[in-house]
């Protein structure tokens, strides 16, 4: 009810603004229509996530220097730090890059912003920038309405620079026509008493509009038309800078543990490098001085003069700060520890990681392996074999030998306990994921529902097979004693292996690995079957035992083609180009059959 | 030619379809690469492995490997 009669109360003022003030109409307009250029600047960079962007973060984030020429370089470009700080938080969501590096993201990505100023105060305020919006505008909206992905985002990018200049153009004419009428530095406040109340103003201000770029192009139009002196123009960058972490802050609440700990990590560099710009305001104003006449800024040139600023204190915020950031990283992590989660609960799935396509399929894939790791403990114990002996060295053959025990398991209460919760979340998760998707990244998320269904249907097969599986090798008849026992060993050795190439870190190759376990489970389906007939013709089992075993071949050779198939979806890599690749060299039943044709 | 070559170069990017074959044909490529490093590995297993049953399976994962590596450059063709 409060929001809602502020909300009101504000759209009061501004209708009342704008009634007195046509000049201060024309400034609004002009920052909704930088704003609105924001979004469309985010829209068209989004478009290109899901690719270039994503492997670039992957491949710069090794190194706390990488991280932060990442975080430089894709501000700049971007011009957006809250995009680049969404996708941090959703990288850091889905596991796919560590603390320290995301740390190191965003105070790059606070340098980058940095360059907003300079492009403004060099670029907007000495060009008739609004020339170029016209063109960038038609040029922009008429790419928009390709069908090319590629297009699209471009088309976005610069219909999103259009409507940038055009909002910057907006707010000059109207700072311009303010002063013939007003004079707002009547308000101006010098000293340390004006640094910290436009330093409020700075905070109040960004926080409203969500982005500091806007604050700081009104701050540089205003400068520029002297409607503010150049001492609360600092105080109010400042402001800025401190408001912006609201941004994160804000993304961080939907976002995991990680999330949150990296947008504590921005606020407190935002708060150590704006003390150190109010307390040392006055020695960083001589040094922009010094700067300024060294590259030839003329000395009343106070808009390049602010960039100069705002590029110095960012700058000196990072050297105080990057020597600690493993530090600051670890003090976090202890400071804000991560919850254990039971296995049952889902650990990646929030609403961060859902923000990008990459972050939101990595994040099922590894939700869906939680998921083969509860089952596999299922399974295991419905072979009557330990989880520990099926992923050591063990020779199987050895450990069935010895181990002549069932092992007692309630498959019903177990799926409800460790399964049925979390494969509906993951599937939940799926169906409201997938609405940003590209064909290929729906393609994939829906294989990875698939690999879950597979999984299940693991289980299912195991709950089947394990009544006459707890009996047999109890059995006095040590033939299907033996063939039970067979089952066991092959499904465990299935089991091990999946677990090996999923490890198996070398050489991206896992997909392919998988083409030799379905060459052995279809040379398996072959020698049961001739040993199930020479024991009946033998008559060493009986006809129930041969009906039995019949069932239950069926049954294991089900579970062996469920686990490999969600091995083909799940041990992939995290390129999809890659991974389709992969699966068009896979080797299919036919192919399989004529190499089993060759070797006789 | 230079010009032409950066023409060519900027169509395919703009192409979602070409970008698309350039894209297939790169995985392509790493992935024969990657499976001729595996067979030169089975390979040198196989000349110095003597037990029966070893070197069954290893010559079972060599002519995966090797069927694998004949659809790479089957698809490869395709794609030029």
């Amino acid at each position: 009810m409060f929001r809602k009669i502020i909300f009101f109360t504000m759209l009061s003022i501004l209708a009342w603004g704008f009634w007195i003030s046509p000049n201060f109409k024309e400034i609004a307009a002009g920052v909704s229509i930088f704003l609105f250029g924001m979004l469309s600047l985010e829209e068209g960079f989004k478009s290109f996530t899901g690719g270039v962007l994503e492997r670039i973060l992957r491949k710069t984030t090794d190194g706390t220097w990488k991280s932060l020429t990442f975080g430089v370089v894709s501000t700049s470009v971007m011009q957006s730090s809250s995009l680049v700080s969404v996708i941090t938080i959703s990288f850091l969501s889905a596991g796919l890059i560590g603390l320290a590096a995301g740390i190191g993201i965003v105070f790059g990505a606070n340098l980058g912003t940095t360059t907003g100023a300079w492009l403004i105060a060099g670029l907007g305020m000495k060009v008739k920038i609004s020339a170029y919006a016209m063109p960038m505008l038609v040029f922009g909206i008429i790419l928009i309405f390709q069908k090319s992905r590629t297009m699209n985002g471009i088309g976005y990018i610069l219909a999103g620079l259009g409507f940038l200049f055009l909002g910057i153009h907006h707010m000059k004419e109207g700072f311009e026509a303010f002063r013939g009428t007003i004079d707002l530095t009547a308000f101006s406040v010098s000293g340390y008493t004006g640094i910290m109340l436009f330093t409020l103003i700075g905070i109040a201000a960004t926080v409203i509009m969500q982005s500091s770029h806007a604050t700081l192009v009104i701050i540089i139009t205003a400068l520029a038309a002297q409607q503010i002196t150049y001492e609360n123009a600092l105080a109010l960058a400042i402001g800025a800078n401190i408001g912006t972490t609201i941004t994160a802050i804000i993304g961080s609440m939907s976002a995991n543990v990680q999330g949150k700990r990296l947008a504590v990590a921005h606020l407190i560099f935002n708060m150590v490098t704006a003390t150190i710009a109010i307390v040392f305001i006055y020695q960083i104003s001589d040094m922009v001085d010094g700067f300024s006449a060294t590259v030839g800024i003329a000395a009343d040139d106070y808009t390049l003069k602010l960039a100069v600023f705002h590029t110095i204190f960012n700058a000196i915020g990072i050297v105080a700060m990057m020597p600690f950031i493993n530090q600051l990283a670890s003090s976090l992590t202890k400071a804000m520890p991560e919850k254990e989660q039971p296995r049952e609960k889902t650990m990646y799935l929030n609403e961060a990681v859902e923000e990008l396509p990459d972050t939101a399929i990595e994040a099922v894939r590894k939700e869906t392996l939680r998921l083969y790791d509860n089952a596999f403990a299922i399974i295991a114990h419905g072979l009557s074999l330990h989880r520990n002996d099926i992923l050591s060295d063990k020779g199987l053959e050895d450990v069935v030998k010895q181990d002549q025990k069932v092992i007692p398991i309630d498959f019903d209460e177990e799926y409800e306990k460790s399964i049925k919760g979390l494969y509906s979340d993951i599937v939940k998760f799926i169906s409201s994921a997938q609405s940003n998707m590209t064909p290929e990244q729906s393609d994939e998320l829906f294989r990875l529902r698939a690999a879950g269904r597979d999984v299940v249907e693991a289980i299912k097969d195991t709950k089947h097979m394990n009544k006459n599986l707890s009996r047999y090798i109890l059995s006095e008849n040590g033939y299907i004693r033996a063939e039970y026992n067979k089952f066991r060993i092959q499904l465990g050795s299935l089991m091990r292996e999946l677990d090996n190439i999923r490890n198996d870190n070398e050489g991206s190759l896992n997909i392919l690995s998988l083409d030799s376990l379905k060459f052995d489970m279809q040379k398996n389906d072959v020698t049961v079957n001739g040993d199930m007939e020479k024991l009946i013709r033998d008559k060493k089992i009986t006809a129930v035992m041969a009906t039995s075993m019949m069932n239950d071949a069926n049954y294991a050779n089900d579970v062996a083609k469920n686990l490999i198939q969600m091995g083909e979806s799940l041990f992939a890599s995290g390129n999809l180009d890659m991974n389709e690749a992969l699966r068009s060299v896979s080797l299919t039943e036919e192919e399989m059959g004529e190499i089993a044709n060759d070797k006789n | 030619m230079k010009l032409l070559k950066l023409l060519q170069i900027t169509e395919q990017y703009l192409d979602d379809e070409k970008l698309k074959k350039s894209e297939r044909k790169k995985c392509l490529k790493d992935i024969q690469q990657k499976l001729k490093k595996k067979k030169k590995k089975l390979e040198g297993k196989i000349s110095g492995e003597h037990g029966e049953e070893e070197l069954k399976s290893l010559q079972k994962d060599l002519g995966i490997v090797m069927a694998q590596r004949k659809k790479v450059i089957v698809a490869l063709k395709e794609l030029k």
